[in-house]
C-alpha cells in the first residue's frame, strides 16, 4: 500500500494486450489480453478478457467472460456472466451469476451462485448458497449449505458441514415438469454428513447426521442418525439407522 | 509400521463432537487434510484418521478453542515456523525453559544472541532430554549438535530418535514417515515427533 502512488493502472478500451505485473487498476472495456502473473487492486472487465498467469487482486468484477490460465486470488471476486480458471480460486468473498468453472477448487468464506459452478477440486466455504447447477468433483465442506437444484443433474463427490439443505428450485414450473417425467433426481452424490440436513431430489449412497429430514424425491441407501429423523412417503431409504 | 486407525464414526463417538465441527476445523487448517484416510469397507467408502495423532489434536482444540479464535489456532497446528525472534532473557522470561536448564545451554552455547523458532526448538528438545535426565550433559551437547544441524524443521515435523549401544549415546533425525530398523544391540532411550515438540513451543510462545 506503500507504493500506492507508483503503481500504474491499464486500461484497454477496444482491444488490446499488454502484460503482466503490478498495478493498481485494471480495466478492460472490450477485449483484452494479459500476459503474466498480475496483481492489482482492483480488476474490472467488461467484455472478455484472457489472462495467461496468476490474477491476484483485492476487488475484481468480470461482467462478458473472462479465462484465466493460472490460479485465481481475489478479496471480493464477482462475475456476471462466465469465467473460466484453470488454477484453484480463492476468494474471501464469492458471487457468481451465469458460468463459473475452475479446473481446481474454490475457497471463500461466503458463495453466493446464481447460474453453474463446475470445479475440478473441492470447495470450502463458511457458507454456500447456489441457484442452479453444480458440478464439484472434489468434496463440499461448508458451515451451511443451501442448494436450490434446477435440471440438468448436479453431482458432488461428496458434502460436509454444519447445516446442509438441498431442495428443488422452481416452485411451480419445477414440480409440474418433475410430475410430468416422473421422479426426477437432482442432485447425485456419495456422501453426505452434517448436523442438520434436508435433502429433496437426492441420489445418495450414505446420509449421516444429529438430525436428518428426508423430502421427497430421494433414493438413499443408508442414513445413520442420531436425534431426528424423518422421511417423505416419497422416498426410498434402504436402511435407517440410530446411533 | 501399519499405524492404527479410527473411523470417523468412532471418533464422534469417542469424543463428542458433531459432522459440524470436525468439517469445520478441516476447512480451518486444524485437523490435517492428510489425516482423512479413505478407505473401501463392506459398507462403502468409509474415512478413517491415524488414531492416536487425531484423538490428541481434537482434545487439545476442544481444550483451548474457548480462548482462541480458530484462525490463531490453525497457525499453532501448521508446522510451518512463525517469524520470531527472542532473546535469552526472553526465553527464561516466557517459561520456555527453566533458569536452570537454560544456564546449562548457555555454557555449551555462549555467543547465541537471538533465537528464532528453530533455535528455540533446539532449545527445548535439549532441555527436554536433559532436564528429565534422559541423558548426561556431554550427551545433551551432542543432541544439541545433531539438532542445529538439522536445520529447520521439514514440513510435517520430524523424528528424533536417541538411543546408546555399549553405554555410547547416538541420536538420529528422521524424516517422517518411514520406518526404522535399529541394531538389536541398541537401546531405545526415547523416540519423539518434533512436530509436537513445536506445538508445544507454539502454545507457550502465544
Amino acid at each position: 500500500m506503500m507504493e500506492d502512488s507508483k503503481k500504474g493502472d491499464i486500461r484497454i478500451s477496444g482491444s488490446g494486450s499488454v502484460s503482466g505485473g503490478e498495478y493498481n487498476e485494471v480495466r478492460i472495456n472490450g477485449s483484452g489480453s494479459i500476459s503474466g502473473d498480475t496483481v492489482c487492486d482492483f480488476l474490472n472487465i467488461n467484455g472478455s478478457a484472457n489472462v495467461k498467469g496468476d490474477m491476484k487482486a483485492g476487488s475484481a468484477t468480470i461482467n462478458g467472460s473472462a479465462r484465466i490460465i493460472g490460479a485465481c486470488e481475489a478479496g471480493r471476486l464477482s462475475v456476471s456472466g462466465s469465467a473460466d480458471i484453470s488454477g484453484d480460486v480463492q476468494a474471501k468473498r464469492f458471487k457468481s451469476s451465469g458460468s463459473f468453472r475452475a479446473e481446481g477448487g474454490l475457497q471463500s468464506e461466503e458463495i453466493d451462485v446464481h447460474g453453474s459452478i463446475d470445479l475440478g477440486g473441492d470447495c470450502n466455504a463458511e457458507s454456500i448458497r447456489l441457484r442452479g447447477t453444480c458440478r464439484i468433483a472434489g468434496m463440499l465442506n461448508a458451515g451451511s449449505v443451501t442448494l436450490l437444484l434446477y435440471h440438468p443433474i448436479s453431482t458432488v463427490r461428496e458434502i460436509g458441514g454444519g447445516t446442509i439443505s438441498v431442495k428443488a428450485g422452481g416452485e411451480f414450473l419445477g414440480s409440474l415438469i418433475r410430475s410430468v417425467l416422473g421422479r426426477q433426481t437432482l442432485l447425485e452424490t456419495d456422501t453426505i454428513e452434517g448436523d442438520d440436513i434436508y435433502l429433496e431430489y437426492t441420489k445418495a449412497t450414505v446420509v449421516r447426521g444429529e438430525k436428518v429430514r428426508i423430502g421427497p424425491g430421494c433414493r438413499i441407501d443408508a442414513v445413520e442418525y442420531k436425534q431426528s429423523y424423518e422421511k417423505s412417503e416419497d422416498s426410498t431409504v434402504g436402511s435407517e439407522k440410530k446411533l | 509400521m501399519e499405524e492404527e486407525l479410527v473411523s470417523k464414526k468412532e471418533l464422534l463417538e469417542m469424543t463428542g463432537i458433531s459432522y459440524g465441527q470436525l468439517y469445520r476445523w478441516k476447512r480451518k487448517g486444524l485437523i490435517p487434510e492428510q489425516w482423512f484416510i479413505r478407505k473401501s469397507t463392506f459398507t462403502g467408502q468409509e474415512t478413517f484418521f491415524p488414531r492416536r495423532q487425531v484423538l490428541a489434536r481434537v482434545e487439545k482444540i476442544k481444550s483451548m478453542k474457548e480462548d482462541i479464535n480458530l484462525d490463531d489456532l490453525a497457525d499453532v497446528f501448521s508446522p510451518s515456523v512463525s517469524g520470531i525472534l527472542l532473546s535469552g532473557d526472553e526465553i527464561v522470561k516466557r517459561n520456555i525453559v527453566t533458569e536452570e536448564l537454560y544456564a546449562m545451554y548457555r555454557r555449551l552455547r555462549p555467543q547465541k544472541e537471538s533465537f528464532a523458532f528453530g533455535d528455540l526448538l533446539c532449545v527445548t528438545v535439549f532441555s527436554r532430554a536433559v532436564g528429565s535426565g534422559m541423558l548426561s550433559l556431554d550427551e545433551g551437547a551432542e543432541l544439541l549438535r545433531l539438532l542445529e544441524a538439522g536445520g529447520a524443521l521439514p514440513e510435517g515435523g520430524c523424528e528424533l530418535i536417541l538411543a546408546r549401544k555399549l553405554g555410547v549415546f547416538v541420536c538420529f533425525l528422521v524424516s517422517n514417515p518411514c520406518t526404522v530398523v535399529l541394531d538389536a544391540g541398541l537401546k531405545l532411550i526415547s523416540r519423539s515427533n518434533l512436530a509436537n515438540d513445536a506445538e508445544e513451543l507454539k502454545l507457550k510462545l502465544f
